[in-house]
């Protein structure tokens, strides 16, 4: 079975005992600010699970946060969601691969897709049979650090294609310094 | 006033100088004294000397934290959830009753607790409208990780010019419950994440306290917040928190920081 991974951000997806005006059987707004969607497409990414050997199970996962962190301008915590294809299925929401623009090429070519024809009625299906039955997975900041700075070392991520905040802030360039009053300048 | 302080029975182990215990009244009447410090879950320890540790009120599990130090050691403004049935009735009477009260973590007794709260706890008006107002902006802004938003150019901004005090302030509005789940689990992170020696300890005191929080938002913020000050001191509170924590993808993100924060220990040894 396949799974698809929707970065969201922290805080958005906290049970429902959070919310203590919520009608019953309503689900909060705030998730639906994770599934935005451009040209009624929402970007996923495949998550690899090989059912056979465990130690292959999301494989990809750590290369994929790591791709989506480096569209950042600092480092920062990765926060996700995992949406398996069963859940797709029963929605009747198709999936096709196309390419993301991240600064990891072959991430992009290799795992990045697309949920097709979504309308406002089935983004919201989508929000309630997502709500309370998947809740957000991490990976620290710390980690993230060391993925990207594994990741530029190994070339799999594009050095020119992330922001000069990032590599400041990774300690791989120098911080510009005004030429006028020598004082750093501030990303 | 002092008298009183010295016949507080606590287990002693570190920390020293636990002192006198006020509170303020209800949150409804805010004390014009000392701004910024609302009462219901506001509590005030005044000591002699600088405090580690917490202290517990026996009967409600209430943990107050000391949260504020002032450079000379005189005083701790604390923070607990919950009523505020235990404690006093007036600002300046003091109702600590030494037997509802133990004192955690502390290293020797109190000789001596005397201080002028006046002079000690007064805050600066202006510092403490310029951090509500933060707050209050920050619950239009759309935060996003990896980018900087305004409210977190701002606190990092106020918490560099005002040191301690301003973190002080910052604790009151998360503990009193005074803004918005999601803009004190940002302030958290912020705060976490920041790059001040000076404020250190208060940030760090901050976040280990809020770990308890009733909400879910604001206990994610100080797991984010506490792994990003790197501070192997909070592995203890972290534990405690994994084991209360209700939900599985809290535990899952605190077990994750205690991997990180103990990888750091050993590299450290």
């Amino acid at each position: 079975m396949a799974t698809y991974l929707r970065k969201v951000e922290k805080g958005r997806w906290h049970p429902r005992e959070e919310y203590s005006d919520l009608e019953e059987g309503d689900i909060p707004a705030d998730p639906l600010g994770d599934l935005q969607t451009s040209r009624n497409r929402l970007s996923v990414w495949r998550i690899e699970n090989d059912e056979g050997d465990e130690e292959e199970n999301r494989s990809n996962l750590n290369r994929i946060a790591t791709a989506i962190a480096a569209t950042r301008s600092k480092p920062d915590d990765i926060h996700y969601i995992l949406i398996s294809s069963d859940t797709l299925k029963e929605l009747d929401i198709r999936v096709e691969t196309s390419t993301g623009s991240t600064p990891d090429g072959e991430a992009n070519r290799r795992w990045h897709c697309d949920l097709l024809g979504l309308s406002a009625r089935k983004l919201l299906k989508m929000a309630n049979a997502l709500f309370g039955q998947v809740y957000p997975e991490m990976i620290a900041k710390e980690k993230i650090e060391e993925y990207l700075r594994a990741g530029l070392e190994s070339k799999q991520l594009k050095q020119k294609s992330l922001q000069l905040g990032m590599l400041v802030k990774l300690g791989i360039v120098e911080p510009r310094t005004c030429p006028n009053c020598g004082m750093k300048i501030e990303f | 006033m002092a008298a009183k302080g010295a016949e507080v029975e606590y287990s002693a182990r570190l920390g020293t100088h636990p002192g006198i215990l006020l509170t303020l009244p209800n949150q409804e009447d805010p004390v014009e004294s000392f701004p910024g410090l609302y009462a219901t879950n506001t509590v005030v320890i005044v000591t002699s000397g600088p405090m580690e540790g917490y202290i517990t009120v026996p009967r409600s599990g209430y943990q107050i934290w000391p949260s504020g130090i002032s450079s000379r050691g005189e005083y701790i403004g604390g923070s607990f959830l919950g009523s505020h049935e235990y404690a006093i009735k007036s600002y300046k009477e003091i109702v600590f009753d030494p037997e509802s009260l133990q004192f955690f973590e502390a290293q020797e007794p109190n000789e001596r607790a005397v201080l002028s709260l006046e002079s000690s706890l007064r805050r600066q008006p202006e510092l403490i409208r310029r951090i509500e107002d933060l707050f209050a902006a920050g619950e239009g802004e759309i935060f996003e990780a990896g980018e900087e938003s305004e409210f977190s150019k701002g606190l990092v901004e106020v918490v560099k010019q005002y040191g301690a005090e301003a973190v002080k302030v910052v604790d009151n509005l998360i503990l009193g419950n005074r803004t918005h789940p999601t803009v004190a689990a940002e302030a958290l992170c912020v705060l976490g994440d920041l790059d001040d020696t000076a404020t250190y300890e208060s940030r760090s005191l901050l976040l280990t306290k809020s770990v308890g929080s009733k909400s879910s938002r604001i206990r994610e913020g100080a797991i984010l917040g506490l792994c990003h000050t790197n501070d192997y001191r909070s592995i203890t509170a972290l534990k405690g928190a994994y084991a209360s924590e209700p939900y599985a993808f809290l535990r899952e993100y605190i077990e994750q920081v205690l991997q990180i924060l103990e990888e750091h220990v050993r590299e450290e040894t």
